[in-house]
């Protein structure tokens, strides 16, 4: 299917309305949605890239919260100034993600699914037991407020949500724009296709374990950034912030969304952050109707959210008469 | 001497395991599926145990049979709901789809029971004291129904021509078809079967545990443990395993406190960096 000359505008618009968001609605509660939206969209991002090599994640939020922890243990314990602790709290995650993922990451499916979720509950019981290091189930309060200077002017961190929603903003573009251009390039095309023909992919002499390997201390590396943000944004960082049911919504956002696409991970899970808004009302019955929906989500949109225009497309092309020739000519291109 | 009382907790422990994730594991053998609402089942029949006995104060031998009714409806539900019709679409998908009807589950049982803890009371109460040792007689059932049930299964797979149905199911879809094997109606049969295992296991634990809609969820890690450790799908893997991990539960949380848990989590990932296809699991 050729894409209209419109529809490359659409990002254009959508990251321009983004960036006047906190210019007309300066209340704190919506803020914060975006901003955790944006913390959660680089965090989806990073799961659909690993599904896409097969793998499913349901870990993203401890990689998230060791970011969060780095920063946290790095602000307030060594006093380092911000700047430097936020790479940091992305190396670490990818660290460990490359040490869990080497054993991790030769198992299949549900085993790794398996694997993750086991680590969560062992990062958890660790951030727990440990209050060497990380002071128990209490965790870490105040986190110091970082400041940055732009153009002389100093902007403080800790006045306002704004320069956390810029900050946020500029990191879930620069994951979007890193995983979009992923997804076009040949490094893409080899992770979808790890995804789809393993063992053939190895007959053909790739290294399947080290392209996983990359995906994942790629996307954990991302986790962490979110997760250094996060961490002054709250300014608390304990372990109950961090579990694994937060893992399987993320995980469940992307399925939801439709796992052929990034643009299904950001769809999937702008759908969820506006369901969960939508459902705050109903404060008991909140996780049935959640679930039934996701069920039926799952149950009729095979293909995801970001599927259902291209199938409704499809069906009134199929009611055109000379489909056919279009069919192949885009079969062609591919 | 405690290493003894430990040890009969052991057994009763991981005798419930077993009866878990033999359910689980027949579900996961044969339809290739995971199953994240299974932890629901334990509740389910865990609830209805506490209806017949604590609420109707019906005869203690209704429980099981109402609750192997129930799970065996809520098993036939998922099947006709969401397993069939996604089952073209790997095993992970309808998986995560059950995450959301599990929570759905839960939802519904705290809002009938409340959160409360609710209890029932054992068969037996009452403890034999022989020398300084004490040993509770609550743990008596649970040892002869779970007993009971294991062999009943080992029975049924092994002896009957549906057994041997499901076990050709199992090892090849196609293969199976082309006998004349009725797909459909084998996956009605292992969600019945497995709908009794479980709800046996929920009417064993409720006694010895409090009942409230969270009953299932840490059964539910330990199940899959359980399973994903002895092979998926391997019932003698189950066996094998689930007394392995109850073992290492009961005597870990004597002598290790806290620490049984990383234990028990560290114990796994080394067996599946021995043998990552599990302890009796084939490969593939």
């Amino acid at each position: 299917m050729k894409s209209q000359k419109w529809q490359l505008f659409i990002p254009f618009i959508i990251l321009l309305l983004l960036i006047l968001v906190p210019v007309f609605w300066h209340s704190p509660r919506y803020l914060s949605l975006f901003n955790l939206l944006f913390l959660n969209i680089i965090l989806a991002l990073g799961v659909f890239s690993l599904w896409s090599v097969g793998m499913i994640n349901a870990a993203q939020p401890v990689f998230f919260g060791l970011g969060a922890y780095t920063v946290a243990i790095l602000l307030v314990r060594v006093h380092m100034p911000y700047w430097l602790a936020f790479p940091i709290a992305g190396i670490i995650p990818a660290a460990i993600a490359g040490a869990f993922g080497f054993v991790a990451l030769k198992m299949k499916g549900a085993y790794f699914l398996f694997l993750t979720i086991a680590l969560c509950e062992l990062i958890g019981w660790i951030w727990v037991a440990w209050k060497g290091l990380f002071r128990g189930s209490v965790g870490f309060y105040p986190i110091p407020q970082p400041e940055i200077k732009i153009f002389g002017l100093k902007v403080l961190f800790s006045q306002s949500l704004v320069p956390y929603y810029y900050l946020a903003l500029i990191l879930a573009v620069i994951t979007c724009l890193f995983y979009f251009k992923i997804h076009q390039s040949r490094i893409g095309r080899v992770w979808e296709s790890v995804g789809k023909h393993e063992d053939l992919l190895a007959n053909t002499g790739v290294s399947v374990f080290a392209q996983k390997e990359i995906c994942f201390v790629a996307s954990c590396f991302f986790a962490g950034l979110a997760g250094a943000v996060y961490a002054p944004y709250m300014t608390i960082v304990s372990p109950t912030q961090f579990t694994l049911w937060q893992g399987i919504w993320i995980v469940l956002g992307v399925l939801v969304g439709g796992i052929f696409s990034p643009i299904g991970a950001i769809v999937g899970t702008v759908f969820m952050a506006v369901l969960g808004v939508f459902l705050t009302r109903f404060s008991n019955t909140q996780p049935l109707i959640l679930g039934v929906i996701l069920v039926f989500v799952l149950l009729f949109m095979p293909s995801g959210l970001f599927g259902v225009p291209g199938r409704v497309i499809n069906k009134i092309r199929d009611m055109a008469p000379n489909h056919n020739i279009e069919k192949e000519e885009s079969g062609k291109r591919f | 001497m405690e290493i003894i009382q430990t040890f009969i907790n052991g057994i009763s422990l991981s005798l419930i395991y077993v009866l878990f994730a033999l359910g689980l594991t027949l579900i996961m053998g044969v339809f290739d599926v995971c199953n994240f609402a299974y932890g629901d089942f334990v509740m389910v029949a865990a609830f209805a145990a506490y209806l017949v006995i604590t609420k109707w104060s019906l005869p203690y031998v209704l429980a099981p049979i109402v609750a192997m009714v129930f799970c065996s409806v809520l098993g036939l539900a998922f099947e006709k709901g969401i397993f069939y019709p996604m089952r073209n679409r790997g095993g992970l998908e309808p998986g995560l789809a059950t995450f959301g009807a599990s929570s759905a589950l839960e939802t519904i049982a705290l809002l009938i029971f409340g959160g409360n803890p609710l209890g029932v009371r054992a068969l037996i109460s009452g403890d034999v004291k022989v020398g300084s040792l004490f040993f509770p007689l609550q743990n008596l059932p649970i040892i002869i129904g779970s007993l009971f049930m294991i062999s009943l299964l080992f029975l049924f797979v092994q002896r009957t021509k549906l057994g041997l149905a499901v076990r050709a199911l199992q090892q090849d879809q196609e293969a199976a078809t082309l006998q004349g094997i009725s797909i459909a109606n084998i996956r009605i049969v292992v969600w019945v079967i497995s709908g009794c295992l479980v709800g046996a296991a929920g009417v064993l634990l409720a006694p010895i545990s409090y009942v409230d809609p969270f009953i299932g969820s840490g059964l539910l890690l330990k199940g899959f443990a359980v399973v994903i450790m002895g092979g998926m799908g391997s019932i003698p893997g189950a066996l094998v395993c689930g007394f392995l991990l109850g073992f290492v539960d009961s005597f870990g949380q004597t002598y290790l406190g806290t620490y049984s848990y990383l234990f028990a989590f560290g114990f796994i990932m080394i067996v599946l960096l021995i043998r990552p296809q599990g302890l009796l699991g084939k490969g593939r």
